[in-house]
């Protein structure tokens, strides 16, 4: 119950917290690796290069699942961005499913931007169906499809060092994000701007995918400082020997 | 008498008509002309019908004095080709109006200084002429005359108004102004030498001085006598109120607007003011003022102011001019050009006032002569012989007094850069490459010849047809004034510079330097901007013949042929040094924006392709050596007394049915087969259970058999303990669905997976997780907690966990809270627990050696490549901030 | 169809979290169902999967792109596995031949190309930016190898349990926060998915 109570909670915020974010829109700090993101999303457009998005490999059966519709909200925005581009985006994933949804995503995007007939089926790409063979499946299109920004946000592991890798040998803006913990570790020492933690998830506001999106940032900022009481005050009380 | 209804006002007409007498719509059908109709060639003058009624009228007043002065001017020589208008003749219709505030500019800024010379003799103007009214007013009281500037013809005009009902005369004039205005085909051809239309360009100035308005318009005509008076040589005129100065500066709008806005644009004639006294303009309007006719006052020294017909179509009396030298300009202008009219110039009101002395304006009687073909070009010389023959349309004779100069004929004595308006009449084209000097003059007191049906017919008329001017042709060139007529002149009396009283447009035919509008100011180029201050008179040469004779600067002293050309405008900028240096820099800027720029580029690649090779190549080399040579010097930490796991393991009773998760990808077989083989080994030799083996992975069924094998639990005794598929373990599978697959399989293995052969999780007497990834054993162990809530027998099912050295650390919270019975993270642990279970089967044994090598190469390698990296970037930052 | 696809997609999401929160038998029931499809489709995905996978190798060798012969090696790899796998079976020794000589070996070999990368990474991490952040990282990893690291001159340091004790309690904590702040981000991007705001279904 104290889960269905959480999740209420939650619930509740999020829903008043998007109402109210679509009267008076949040301003949140700046966060160095989403300006580099609009930045390369403008260059990718302006000198027509393409962008490469990887969605990593999370299963939407499983809680790594958040990380990848994460990922493809913010898909949905740069899809309908970069509809004008000469060179479409390119979008690579580990799971079956996520690839997907990477194209529906994509089609969505370019019909929002009134054109849906530049999409492209092959643009949504299942790269391989392990870690890193879904890694060694994109490295290719780091190195061979005139990218210009590689965009990583998912779940990922250690595999992501080898398209951090490629990233850098190719000179191009490497935007990477996870919610697993080797690969941030991994991107922070191969990523010229690393998203660290739950800064995956404010992909979407930061990209302008809505009210909502901003809303949820707040309600997580609500919900961490309940956990930190409860863990204060759950700690406390341990301490003092209570029966928790 | 029958009548036709006209087609577009309705109104009835007599059938003997062709055009409606109201509207001027052709009454008969048959005078259209319809499409497919082949053109019938018509006089010109049966298209007299289309034209505006004001301009018929002024015709018909043209016609009407032409055919009065041919009786009068027969001995008169004929330069005019085209009929003049009567632009003066609106100005008999303005000499009854007794409103001294509508004397235009023109007429108020003469100044009868000039002393009247005696003018040729010129036949008598008729009644209608714009002219002859001028002699009426001679006979006016002479204290009016010097309160005005008006000449004597524009103040005769007054009088005659006077005597005529004063509205009818104002209405007169206005008509004929209007008329004027409206006849733009009536060219009043002028004689360049007499002066030309230096002045018509700029508007017309008024007189400066808003001196009392009775002075000022009997003014030109005291200079017409006093220059008749004089040897011949005008004198400069007056600047105050010389009416040629309001030709080289325009009037200052602080004057009063009146009468003299009227007649102002006479001042810019310059050569066109006799033309302006061609019968051919329409009627001249009297001037109402003596400041209206001021200008004429300044036509010349032995003209005399004569008297201009107020109403429209009287013939302006002629009366000869007392100084015929003075006028003789005029007389040439009549008879050579016909003034044109593109201003809709009508005549300027004259003023009312009377001419100070109308003998000086005898050739204004003339003027309204009978028009005749100009036999001699515009701008002509007068006929050698002429010598100072009074014409009958130059009331200026040629006596060159540069006091009696009007302004208008200033600006006409430098050099042109168009030609005068006279010439704007086909003869200007023809005689247009003769010099100046071979250009014929008229003589002076040549009556102008007939007129010619061109453009320009009405805006100029020859000095021969000025006395002609009949009263209605005044009034009709007075009726409509043009905008640039009425409006104050801001000229300064600067420029009024002193000309010669010759109005004889001799010379070439130029334009004085006049204020130009401001508009026309800024088209003008750099280096051909003219002065504002228009020469002085004495620097340009003195007019010796012509109407214009004894004038200076009225035309510019410039060749012929150079003022026919257009001037060449440089179009080279004329910078400073600044400029050019700016320019030069602004062009360098965008030479270098267009310029390829040497990209900076950076040598890192090279240098981490290398490095990288180095790295991997020293792995390869340390690391395959040590594993080739099957090195085990390094010592292994002891092994861990009473860890729960093996007690776990241990306790796990003989023959029971443990349940072995792989889910781990095959990148990292290598390290789990390592873990996971010694905890297998001491499990299968303590124990003997059944094995079954699922993953929720798609690769981790395959991988099944290599872990038994690397294990040595399938391999046959003594190596290993002989276990065989489907007997001692069975592979269960992919366990589809994630997080979902395991709850239902934990729920109820037999449901999902019947080949388990379980119907219960709690059949298994233990569960070991085999992970790489912290996500996969916390999902088995959330759901096995959640189960463990729900059936009390799975709550002494150990737990057994084996994960990799990224996962230990995540999974360690759940060892803690002993939600993990026991686990087995890295290789180090694998060695410590291996090396107890008398490293069997001593895969992390033989890891060791190159494990730990590898990781002492790593250290080092990271401390001495993050030191150098960070010296290099430091040098290289360096470096940059030194270049800028 | 979009709405109708939303309305689905919200239904079927609140059926299955209300067939977690409360045992009624009918949810349960219900849940399970809509599970059992939900594998159902992810099952066939993987086949879609791979077909585009084979769709999109094709194209580049059609087109001539690089890289073209190692597509059509993939493909044709990928063609004879599954026709050994569908003839022989997956238990057959054969494919355990090629799992284990193939698949193993080269994901192997991936894993030690990445050991190297991370080590270059390393190196030049203080290359690309050098503040206290990035000192410490490399610090704390240099220590936590060292704490790890086989000792050549003796089994086991004394200070290397310290070090795991300390430091690893500080990362574990650190590792804590990081995953609870990921667990938030899921939480909510799964209630944007359940009350319709993101449809990465195609309904945006």
């Amino acid at each position: 119950m104290l889960a269905l109570g959480f999740l209420v909670l939650a619930a509740v915020l999020f829903l008043g917290l998007t109402f109210w974010r679509q009267r008076s829109p949040a301003s949140f700090r700046i966060i160095a690796a989403y300006e580099r993101l609009n930045r390369s999303v403008g260059l990718a457009v302006e000198n027509g290069t393409r962008l490469h998005i990887s969605l990593g490999r999370g299963s939407l059966f499983t809680a790594r699942g958040g990380s990848a519709l994460a990922g493809l909200a913010m898909l949905r925005r740069l899809a309908e961005r970069t509809s004008v581009s000469d060179r479409p985006p390119v979008v690579t994933t580990g799971d079956a499913s996520l690839a997907i949804l990477s194209q529906d995503t994509l089609q969505s995007g370019y019909r929002a931007a009134g054109a849906e007939e530049q999409y492209r089926f092959s643009t949504g790409r299942l790269t391989g169906l392990t870690p890193f063979s879904y890694a060694a499946g994109a490295l290719p299109t780091i190195h061979d499809e005139n990218v210009s920004a590689n965009i990583i946000i998912g779940d990922l592991g250690t595999e992501a060092g080898l398209l951090a890798e490629a990233s850098d040998r190719e000179n191009t803006n490497l935007i990477a994000a996870s919610d697993n913990l080797s690969a941030q570790s991994v991107f922070y020492a191969s990523a010229q701007e690393p998203l660290i933690g739950e800064e995956l998830f404010a992909a979407g506001a930061y990209v302008g995918a809505g009210a909502s999106h901003e809303a949820s940032l707040n309600v997580q900022d609500i919900l961490r400082w309940l956990i930190i009481l409860a863990i204060i005050i759950g700690a406390g009380l341990k301490i003092l020997g209570a029966p928790i | 008498m029958a009548e036709i209804r006209c087609p577009n006002c309705g109104k009835s007409n007599p059938d003997i008509l062709d055009i409606c007498q109201f509207c001027q719509t052709p009454l008969k059908p048959e005078s259209v002309l319809r499409i497919g109709q082949n053109p019938t060639k018509k006089n010109t003058g049966e298209l007299e019908s289309v034209l505006p009624e004001w301009l018929r009228d002024v015709r018909q007043q043209s016609r009407d004095s032409a055919e009065e002065e041919a009786t009068q001017a027969a001995a008169q020589p004929k330069v005019q080709k085209n009929e003049p208008p009567d632009l003066l003749a609106g100005l008999a219709s303005q000499a009854g109006s007794a409103d001294e505030e509508e004397v235009p500019d023109w007429l108020a800024s003469i100044n009868p200084t000039d002393k009247p010379k005696p003018t040729p003799p010129s036949t008598p103007a008729p009644e209608t002429d714009f002219f002859a009214q001028f002699n009426q007013s001679q006979a006016k009281p002479a204290g009016e005359s010097p309160q005005a500037d008006v000449p004597s013809w524009a103040a005769s005009a007054a009088s005659a108004a006077d005597q005529s009902p004063a509205s009818g005369e104002k209405d007169e004039l206005s008509q004929w102004f209007a008329k004027a205005s409206g006849q733009p085909e009536e060219i009043v051809e002028f004689d360049p030498e007499a002066g030309g239309v230096s002045g018509f360009d700029s508007p017309v100035a008024p007189a400066q001085e808003p001196a009392p308005k009775e002075e000022e318009d009997l003014s030109w005509l005291r200079n017409l006598e006093e220059a008749s008076k004089q040897t011949g040589d005008l004198k400069a005129p007056k600047q105050d109120r010389d009416w040629t100065a309001n030709f080289d500066m325009p009037v200052p709008p602080s004057q009063p607007a009146g009468s003299q806005e009227d007649l102002s644009w006479l001042d810019s004639l310059g050569g066109i003011e006799e033309s302006a006294e061609t019968p051919q303009q329409p009627p001249q309007q009297p001037s109402k003022s003596g400041e209206d006719l001021g200008w004429l006052n300044n036509l010349g020294p032995a003209s005399e102011p004569q008297p201009f017909d107020a109403s429209p179509g009287k013939p302006i009396s002629s009366k000869p001019f007392a100084s015929e030298e003075d006028l003789n300009w005029l007389n040439s202008l009549g008879a050579t050009s016909e003034p044109p009219q593109p201003f809709n110039v009508p005549v300027p009101g004259a003023a009312s006032d009377k001419p100070t002395s109308q003998e000086d304006l005898s050739w204004l009687n003339e003027l309204g002569g009978k028009p005749e073909p100009l036999s001699t070009p515009p701008f002509a010389e007068p006929a050698p012989g002429a010598g100072d023959t009074p014409r009958q349309t130059a009331p200026l004779g040629q006596k060159k007094d540069e006091a009696e100069t009007p302004d208008w004929l200033k600006s006409a004595a430098e050099a042109p850069s168009m030609p005068a308006p006279g010439d704007l009449s086909m003869d200007w084209f023809t005689h247009k490459d003769q010099p100046v000097d071979e250009k014929p003059v008229s003589p002076t007191g040549t009556p102008p010849s007939t007129p010619q049906p061109s453009p320009f017919s009405d805006l100029f008329s020859t000095p021969g047809e000025a006395s002609s001017l009949s009263n209605q042709d005044v009034d009709s060139l007075f009726s409509e004034m043009p905008d640039w007529l009425s409006r104050p002149e801001p000229e300064t009396d600067e420029s009024a510079a002193p000309q010669a009283a010759t109005p004889a447009m001799q010379g070439e035919e130029s334009l004085a330097p006049v204020d130009l509008p401001s508009w026309v100011q800024a088209m003008r180029p750099v280096e051909s901007v003219i002065s504002e201050t228009s020469p002085s008179a004495e620097d340009q040469p003195e007019e010796k013949e012509g109407p214009l004779a004894g004038l200076r600067g009225v035309i510019p002293g410039a060749p012929i042929g150079s003022s026919r050309r257009p001037k060449t405008i440089s179009l080279k900028l004329q910078a400073t040094d600044e400029q050019q240096a700016s320019a030069a820099l602004l062009e360098q800027i965008l030479g270098s924006e267009t310029s390829p720029r040497a990209l900076i580029t950076s040598s890192s690649i090279g240098s981490q392709q290398w490095l990288r090779w180095a790295l991997a190549a020293l792995f390869l080399l340390v690391l395959g050596a040590v594993i080739g040579l099957r090195s085990q010097s390094m010592l292994i930490p002891a092994p861990l007394e009473g860890s729960s796991l093996s007690d776990a393991v241990l306790s796990i009773p003989a023959g029971a049915k443990v349940l072995v998760v792989i889910d781990y990808e095959p990148a990292l077989t290598g390290e789990m087969e390592a873990i996971g083989g010694p905890l297998l080994d001491q499990m299968v030799f303590s124990s003997h259970p059944d094995l079954a083996f699922i993953s929720t992975s798609p690769n981790g069924s395959a991988l099944v058999e290599r872990l038994m094998t690397s294990s040595k639990i399938n391999q046959p005794a003594p190596d290993g303990f002989g276990y065989e598929a489907g007997v001692q373990y069975l592979n269960l599978g992919y366990l589809p669905g994630g997080s979902a697959g395991v709850l239902g399989f934990v729920e109820s293995p037999g449901e999902i997976i019947p080949a388990s052969g379980v119907g219960a999780l709690s059949d298994y007497a233990a569960l070991v997780v085999m992970t790489d990834h912290a996500e996969s054993g916390r999902v088995w162990v959330e759901q096995l907690q959640n189960r463990k809530q729900l059936d009390p027998a799975l709550s002494n099912q150990p737990l057994l966990v084996v994960a990799s050295a990224q996962a230990g650390p995540l999974l360690q919270p759940y060892v803690s809270s002993q939600q993990i019975t026991g686990m087995l993270s890295g290789l180090s642990e694998a060695a410590r627990y291996e090396s107890g279970n008398n490293s069997r089967p001593g895969i992390a044994r033989s890891y060791w050696d190159a494990f730990g090598i590898g990781l002492i190469m790593s250290i080092a390698l990271i401390v001495i490549g993050s030191l150098w990296s960070l010296y290099t970037g430091m040098r290289a930052r360096r470096a940059d901030a030194e270049q800028g | 169809m979009r709405v109708f696809t939303a309305a689905l997609a919200i239904a079927a999401g609140l059926f299955v979290l209300s067939g977690y929160f409360f045992p009624v038998d009918q949810l349960i029931e219900l849940r399970v169902r809509l599970i059992d499809w939900a594998i159902i489709i992810a099952g066939m995905a993987v086949l879609i999967g791979i077909y585009n996978l084979i769709a999109v190798q094709m194209e580049k060798i059609r087109t001539r792109q690089k890289g073209g012969m190692y597509g059509a090696l993939l493909v044709v790899a990928l063609i004879i596995t599954f026709g050994l796998g569908l003839i022989l079976g997956p238990e057959n020794p054969y494919m355990h031949l090629t799992v284990d000589a193939i698949i193993v070996p080269v994901e192997a070999s991936l894993m030690a190309i990445l050991a190297v990368t991370l080590i270059y990474a390393s190196i030049r991490l203080l290359r690309r930016r050098v503040d206290v952040t990035s000192v410490l990282f490399l610090a704390v990893a240099v220590i936590f190898l060292i704490a790890i690291m086989p000792m050549p001159f003796a089994a086991a340091l004394p200070l290397q349990d310290f070090i795991l004790r300390v430091a690893g309690m500080f990362s574990r904590g650190g590792a804590r926060g990081l995953l609870i702040g990921i667990a938030l981000g899921t939480l909510l991007t799964g209630l944007r998915v359940l009350f319709g705001v993101d449809r990465p279904y195609g309904g945006n």
